[in-house]
């Protein structure tokens, strides 16, 4: 019972963060991530020093790198009904680019290893899941990842994990995460907060009414428990929901949500006890390529020589990929996404408006978690807030759930989309490039498909045939053949 | 008879409806005011071990105090003005917030609770506790009235100061003479009189009646960016949202305490120092009977507090000073044969539902004191959210450990259109200095500006004072950037020169 409070809000102390420390958790996003410390109301205003001081006694953060974390709009708690009554603000003009460039400030001064088996540019889940699968046959693998861990999309998504796909190879593939998902406290050791919720989609116009009707019959020949739904019955599965909002629904009671940063963590220490090496705040700097084939990744840290190179990165993928001289047709885009005061259960599954782009549910901590699309949204590396979301964001899930307009927002924050030209990913070889593999453009669902994906992959890359990696290959562009996704979320 | 007396002018009573039971109430109290007047110490339970919690800023800045209030989940209590049967009822507890049974988890856990590796094996095992920490998140119960969207509005202004405390006005003022007719924003109500019934109220509401500047109290500034080149600030304002364009933000926002990490500081009974000192000057009270104030730094807040306390009829058993500093750095106003002065450090505060007294370290030894109020004056923080939000670059310093923002010669952050001035820079200025700073800052804009400037002359021609804190710093409610509560001498301004010469230079050409 003697506990000395960090942060009083979501009640971390000073022995938790001294075991985040002896976790390797060196800098304020680390340790806010992994503690909770600074995620509640009051915004980090009480422990932000605290924990600073922490860092540079006990962590050896120099006092010169230490920063702030980011700061997460709004400064104090706004209803939601506040936020709907305003008219939002334009979009941006035009393509914006905030992306840092160079090196991080926090890049270790210790060079990189000089040779790997494989080297994963990208430590997200997607990176780290393949780093933790291709170890396991005793690979030497080294992950290069620009920022701290969680800094991507990994870190910034709304943890949903569904089958309701209209393509079989998504659903299929949906379905093998989910299986992954509900055993991944079991092989990883770590929880992340699983819980079948369901799914409910909703349709308004009549030619989302027709792609639920055909997905429901595919996911019928699946397995699938989806049911279609009229209003009424939708809104018994979510208390609140206005019924006169839409006109049809689909429902999957085995989709749920999780908390998608202990992935993260549970991936990074796997993958490092069967001896992968993971090097955050790296930055790709060059990837050699001599007589076709990958011969070695060089960082600011050091060149590692290596003959397979995987371009894990995300929204990042163009640009580390341009670093060998090919051209993805990715197309960074920025999805907002907010988080209110903690509520006691009251929204059991996740919930989209498939014509809106809006999704909320309700994360173990009890917050509501949602996020939209935006159709004005340029494209670019962009992961700042704004406030044009939060209003349209606001008005949109009064519009779906009017009991909800004195619930406050907390927190605001963004993240990257990777999207490609049919809305499938790019996975497998790089044409022309022996040892240059793509795992990329996953348009919003990378997380939930990173289970499997990368179990897959790995496999894949040991030898097994896998007809995955040549139907989504980067080369079906240049041949014309489309892999389309119509159920896309935001 | 006042009106802080319990009845109000037209005598009706005012009675707040606490968990079922009516609790007497002032007319100024908050409802934490009023509850701590009524004994009510545990305000709330944490939300992971359950442990008791009582209010502790004082201020609105923690969350320690949030309520159910007119249902309405995690209210913050201690700034809620009370209405009379306004309903308020404490969450997060199984059967009452005074015996909550989930404090059990406290207990099982004595050391911590890793959430993260907790019963992950066996499988079985893995879902109950998953159901069960399902059903044991969550602060509050969905609101239960329905609110339909509040329809906000949007305002345009060239220059937006954010902030009315010493260095806010002392801006405000000599942008207000120089015609720039600036937005003033102020948390809290800088035209009102302060407790010590001397105020620049006058001057600031002939600044505002000519339409020179002006000001919004008791709104705040929830937003501060740039997007699709607009430079915004969201207001949030008498419950609705102005979205406020503008050319130019001076941030003045000031510095805060922040609380010191020692075993037991959730405890009720222990407060912020300087929320205690400006809540118990508001509200002629302090919760509780023998107090140990603790000073952890250099200011003078402490012995403040001392003066303030006992003024109040309580004892103040210890007066412990952790800076090393001597008695005779306090300011002779208020430096006092009578502080119980002991020279050590706090090791931490004992208590089961509320603080019943400190270990502390003195002369190389362990006592123990007993008491039931422990208020810290801690090391103080600029408050840098908002313009970290807008993007500005800041600094870590050590001494007192907090985060600065980077500015240049003239006080202009990494963002050019955000500049910072008073303790929100992390450094406080002398009076003269923060007055060229001021005239600094209105000269840049100007030049910045195209066109002449129209100064309006009944408010040129005015004795505008401008810059004077309230005495003691403490008024009806908070002034930010005048936070840390300090004598007249050393915290308020004299008067500026009728205009700067080079003002008037610059007006002439």
């Amino acid at each position: 019972m003697s506990k000395a409070m960090v942060c009083a809000c979501e009640e971390v102390t000073a022995a938790d963060l001294q075991d985040a420390v002896s976790r390797g958790m060196r800098e304020i996003e680390s340790l806010k991530r992994y503690t909770g410390l600074g995620t509640g109301p009051c915004q980090g205003r009480s422990c932000l020093v605290a924990a600073t001081v922490f860092l540079t006694q006990r962590a050896g953060l120099s006092t010169m790198d230490a920063q702030p974390f980011t700061p997460r709009p709004p400064l104090e708690p706004l209803r939601l009904a506040q936020l709907a009554g305003l008219v939002p603000p334009p979009p941006e003009p035009r393509s914006l680019d905030t992306d840092r460039t160079g090196s991080h400030p926090l890049r270790p001064p210790s060079p990189v290893p000089g040779k790997a088996d494989v080297v994963i540019v990208g430590g997200g889940i997607m990176g780290l899941a393949l780093a933790y699968h291709l170890s396991a046959t005793g690979r030497r693998v080294v992950v290069v990842e620009r920022g701290y861990l969680l800094e991507g999309a990994s870190g910034r998504n709304g943890g949903g994990v569904r089958a309701q796909f209209s393509t079989p190879t998504n659903i299929t593939l949906a379905n093998e995460s989910l299986e992954i998902c509900s055993r991944f406290a079991q092989e990883l050791g770590i929880n992340v907060w699983f819980r079948r919720g369901g799914y409910l989609l909703l349709a308004r116009e009549s030619e989302t009414v027709r792609r639920l009707e055909e997905s429901v019959e595919l996911h019928h020949a699946h397995g699938l428990r989806t049911r279609l739904l009229e209003p009424r019955e939708a809104e018994s599965l979510v208390p609140g929901l206005d019924a006169s909002a839409y006109v049809a629904a689909s429902f999957n009671p085995d989709d749920g949500v999780v908390f998608p940063w202990p992935f993260v963590w549970g991936y990074a220490q796997g993958a490092a006890e069967r001896g992968a090496r993971i090097e955050p705040f790296t930055t790709v700097v060059g990837i050699d390529v001599e007589r076709g084939a990958v011969r070695s990744v060089h960082t600011d840290r050091g060149t590692i020589a290596t003959s397979m190179a995987i371009i894990a990165s995300g929204a990042w993928s163009p640009k580390v990929a341009q670093l060998a001289g090919v051209t993805l047709p990715n197309r960074p885009m920025r999805h907002e996404i907010c988080s209110t005061e903690p509520l006691k259960p009251c929204v059991d599954p996740l919930v989209s408006d498939l014509d809106s782009g809006l999704y909320f549910s309700q994360s173990l901590r009890g917050e509501i978690v949602g996020g939209m699309g935006d159709p004005n949204e340029p494209p670019g590396l962009n992961q700042r807030s704004s406030l044009r979301f939060l209003v349209r964001y606001s008005r949109g899930l009064l519009e779906l759930m009017p009991r909800l307009g004195a619930v406050k927002v907390v927190r605001q924050w963004a993240g990257c989309y990777d999207v490609t030209p049919d809305r499938a990913p790019i996975l497998g070889n790089t044409p022309g490039i022996r040892g240059l593999l793509q795992v990329s453009g996953f348009v919003g669902h990378g997380f939930m498909m990173a289970p499997a994906v990368s179990r897959r992959m790995a496999a894949w890359i040991d030898g097994e045939q896998d007809d995955l990696f040549e139907r989504f290959s980067l080369s079906r562009f240049a041949e014309g053949r489309m892999e389309t996704e119509s159920m896309i979320i935001g | 008879m006042g009106p802080d007396h319990p009845s109000t002018s037209s005598g009706r009573r005012i009675r707040l409806m606490f968990e079922g039971r009516p609790v007497p109430a002032r007319a100024r109290d908050t409802v934490v005011s009023a509850l701590l007047r009524d004994g009510v110490r545990i305000v709330s339970r944490g939300p992971k071990y359950h442990r008791p919690r009582g209010a502790f800023c004082l201020a609105g800045s923690c969350a320690q105090c949030h309520m159910r209030i007119g249902d309405e989940p995690n209210v913050p209590a201690c700034m809620t003005p009370v209405t009379d049967g306004l309903v308020v009822e404490r969450q997060n507890a199984l059967g009452s917030a005074d015996t909550d049974l989930l404090r059990a988890i406290d207990y099982v856990y004595p050391e911590r609770l890793d959430h993260h590796h907790l019963v992950t094996r066996p499988r079985a095992l893995n879902a109950v506790a998953l159901s069960i920490a399902r059903r044991l998140a969550g602060l509050g119960n969905v609101p239960g009235k329905e609110l339909p969207p509040v329809p906000g509005s949007m305002r345009s202004v060239s220059l937006l100061i954010i902030g009315a405390g010493r260095s806010g006005r002392t801006v405000a003022t000599a942008a207000a003479r120089a015609g720039l007719r600036p937005l003033v924003i102020d948390s809290n109500a800088p035209l009102a009189h302060d407790s010590a019934g001397r105020s620049d109220g006058e001057e600031w509401r002939a600044l505002s009646d000519s339409g020179a500047l002006e000001l919004w109290s008791g709104s705040t500034v929830v937003w501060l960016g740039e997007e699709s080149g607009a430079r915004r600030a969201l207001v949030h304002r008498h419950g609705a949202l102005i979205l406020v364009e503008c050319e130019e933000v001076v941030l003045a926002t000031g510095n805060e305490e922040f609380p010191e990490v020692f075993e037991g500081n959730d405890l009720p009974g222990h407060y912020g120092g300087r929320g205690l000192l400006r809540f118990s000057r508001r509200h002629e009270f302090a919760p509780g009977n023998q107090a140990v104030i603790v000073r952890n730094h250099v200011e003078d807040e402490a012995a403040e507090l001392f003066h303030a306390l006992t003024g109040l009829g309580m004892q103040v058993v210890a007066l412990l000073d952790a800076t090393g500093s001597p008695q005779s750095d306090i300011a002779p106003s208020t430096r006092s044969d009578a502080l119980p002065w002991i020279s050590g450090r706090l090791v931490r505060a004992l208590g089961g539902k509320m603080v019943n007294g400190v270990i502390i370290e003195a002369d190389g030894r362990h006592r123990h004191i007993e008491c039931d109020l422990l208020a810290v004056c801690g090391k103080t923080a600029p408050r840098w959210a908002l313009a970290g939000e807008a993007g500005a670059k800041m600094v870590f310093r050590e001494d007192p450990p907090s985060f600065v923002p980077a500015l240049d010669d003239s006080g202009r952050s990494t963002v050019p259109w955000i500049t910072i001035v008073g303790r929100a820079t992390g450094r406080n200025l002398g009076d003269e200095a923060l007055q060229d700073c001021a005239n600094r800052i209105v000269h840049g804009f100007r030049e910045s500006k195209p066109g002449p400037h129209h100064p309006d002359s009944s408010v040129r021609g005015s004795n505008v004072p401008g810059t004077d804190a309230p005495t003691s710093s403490v008024s009806d409610t908070d002034f930010p950037d005048s936070a840390t509560p300090a004598p007249a001498a050393s915290d308020s301004l004299n008067p500026p020169p009728d205009t700067p010469k080079s003002e008037r230079e610059a007006n002439s050409s």
